[in-house]
């Protein structure tokens, strides 16, 4: 599963980012913002990651600094998909 | 050339004000009182069905102009901003002040940069120049070391020809800023803003719950392709972030501890709408019509203005210093000099009582010391209201206040001394008997000294162990005209600490009609 919703997300990223670097040469714990992921780019990408995985982010956990490396972003998904899928 | 210029980055600075904070920086200086002035809010709802319906009745309500005349004021830095003509003068221009130092910033249309394929503005930090390239930190995207190529300036001029905005911003170092700041100068800028004066920003806030919890036409909030309503929200959260930056300064710089603890609740306020500002942006790429989500919005929005009163109202009242009984003395306007090494408190903030009338005609003009019609008459008074013993020197204050003395009740007033202190003289009297009673004195680092009080009644006009002030005329309850006194006391203070706070008796009988200090030469 992991593998799939990296990819995913990945592509994610890359659509709804203006990243300095291709999302490939980006490594999961890199810090995002090193390569021009914003606080309004992340709402961006969460949005596209719900509708993606059909999940929905807690109010709270809509925030910037929850979510500046990939491996945040797959770590969340995956929770969610966990406590979705029987 | 090129100077050595470290970046300072925050996801709550705009890109000028990057700027000011990265060269504040590099000249050795802070930058954070800058931010002083920027609590506010502001909602005014016109449902005008024009663009932006809610989006432009919604302000943070702080001025650019503001943050300058802060930056300038506390850490002595400049900014202004000019319009080049040409690439041949702006390159000048770049040129004299790199040679002097100082990296400018250049507002120049973004076809210049190679590494941006973006429109609009970009804001350039010129820190060296080769040959051919201007060395910049690029500040929208936090890239430090970009190199920009001397003739791309050209396409500015080409693409903004009929623009009359500003291209470039010097830096001046114009002082040395103003060192002495603490907490209460943050206080004065809030009790002054905007958003407190004749207004209720609280209920604004809950006002524009009100109207989110009924849902957003997104359509109707797009102008162009701005959205101010996430642009102000945004706007509105990052000035709870700066601020508790603010705070965070004052508290490090004069070891205030209360000034920390409100800038932590500041950036606790800053976090819950940033979940706002974020739930809004989610709300837009998203285009939800769902009612739950604008519920759960507009509750967040509901509770951050309680949150925010409580905290705003508190420090505005001062009483977040957990008394009621707190006076903050500004100590530009309300320490003035009586001679070269005399200082005196403005006490006017703290009287509650009146001793004086000029006459016992009018009503005594509602003096009413004792609470039985009792009253000095001010006709013995010196026309200066000077009181001179010979050890100490007040000034009364004007007798056509409404108050003229303090009844004391604990009251604590808060001012940081710009000079130290060998002495502070008191001058009052007991009203029901002799005081005994205790006055502290807290210094800037926290250490206290407790002076014992022992003052007479106004009555003993004869000997006392206490110096007489001053001697007149006042009418007593079974209306004859006798004498009563005033009393001068001082006490030593300690010579290499400045004085923060003053702790009165709380002795409602006795009564202090100025308080002055001598200022240690050394």
């Amino acid at each position: 599963m992991g593998n799939k919703v990296e990819l995913r997300i990945r592509e994610i990223i890359s659509k709804n980012v203006e990243l300095t670097l291709p999302v490939e040469k980006i490594g999961n714990t890199d810090d995002l913002t090193a390569f021009g992921i914003k606080s309004i780019s992340t709402i961006k990408v969460i949005v596209a990651i719900e509708l993606e995985f059909g999940i929905e982010f807690e109010d709270e956990d809509l925030n910037f600094g929850n979510f500046r490396t990939i491996s945040s972003f797959i770590s969340y998904v995956e929770e969610k998909i966990g406590k979705i899928s029987p | 050339m090129l100077l050595d210029v470290k970046f300072v980055k925050s996801t709550s600075m705009y890109c000028t004000e990057s700027a000011v904070a990265t060269v504040a920086q590099w000249l050795g200086r802070n930058y954070e009182m800058m931010f002083s002035k920027m609590w506010g809010f502001k909602f005014s709802y016109h449902d005008s069905k024009s663009a932006g319906i809610i989006g432009t009745n919604l302000s943070a309500e702080y001025t650019y102009e503001d943050e300058y005349e802060m930056a300038e004021k506390y850490h002595g830095i400049k900014l202004a901003g000019y319009k080049s003509k040409d690439s041949i003068e702006l390159l000048e221009i770049i040129e004299n002040n790199l040679v002097k130092r100082m990296p400018i910033l250049l507002m120049i249309n973004k076809a210049c940069c190679p590494w941006t394929d973006g429109n609009g503005t970009a804001y350039l930090l010129v820190t060296g120049m080769d040959n051919n390239c201007l060395i910049c930190i690029d500040i929208h995207y936090a890239l430090s070391g970009k190199m920009l190529p001397i003739e791309n300036l050209s396409f500015h001029f080409e693409l903004n020809k009929c623009s009359d905005r500003n291209n470039y911003a010097v830096f001046e170092v114009v002082s040395e800023g103003d060192n002495n700041v603490s907490l209460f100068d943050f206080i004065d800028n809030l009790q002054n803003s905007e958003s407190l004066k004749n207004r209720n920003p609280f209920e604004e806030m809950r006002e524009l719950a009100k109207i989110i919890e009924g849902g957003i036409t997104y359509g109707d909030e797009y102008i162009g392709n701005k959205t101010p309503l996430l642009d102000n929200i945004v706007d509105i959260t990052r000035t709870r972030m700066l601020l508790s930056s603010t705070l965070g300064y004052i508290g490090q710089k004069n070891q205030d501890s209360i000034a920390q603890n409100i800038g932590n609740d500041f950036l606790l306020i800053g976090g819950k709408w940033t979940t706002i500002a974020s739930m809004m942006h989610k709300a837009f790429f998203s285009k939800t019509e769902n009612i739950d989500f604008f519920k759960r919005l507009a509750n967040k929005i509901n509770e951050i203005s309680y949150d925010e009163e409580n905290l705003v109202s508190s420090i505005a009242k001062k009483h977040y210093i957990n008394k009621v009984n707190n006076y903050v003395l500004n100590k530009k306007d309300d320490l003035k000099c009586i001679s070269n090494n005399i200082i005196r408190y403005d006490l006017n903030k703290l009287f509650n009582n009146r001793a004086f009338a000029s006459s016992i005609d009018n009503n005594h003009e509602g003096a009413d010391f004792t609470g039985y019609n009792e009253y000095f008459l001010s006709n013995g008074l010196p026309e200066d209201r000077n009181i001179l013993t010979a050890s100490s020197c007040f000034v009364l204050s004007d007798i056509n206040n409404k108050y003229d003395n303090i009844s004391c009740s604990g009251q604590v007033i808060y001012v940081l001394s710009e000079n130290f202190h060998n002495k502070i003289m008191i001058l009052g009297c007991g009203e029901w008997g002799n005081i005994v009673s205790q006055l502290k004195i807290v210094y800037d680092d926290d250490s206290a000294d407790i002076m014992i009080i022992d003052i007479p009644d106004w009555f003993f006009t004869g000997i006392s162990s206490t110096e007489i002030a001053w001697i007149g005329d006042a009418k007593c309850s079974n209306n004859n005209i006798e004498k009563r006194a005033l009393f001068s006391i001082s006490f030593m203070l300690c010579q290499n600490k400045k004085v923060k706070q003053n702790h009165l008796p709380d002795c409602t009988n006795f009564h202090i009609f100025a308080i002055s200090f001598e200022q240690n030469r050394s």
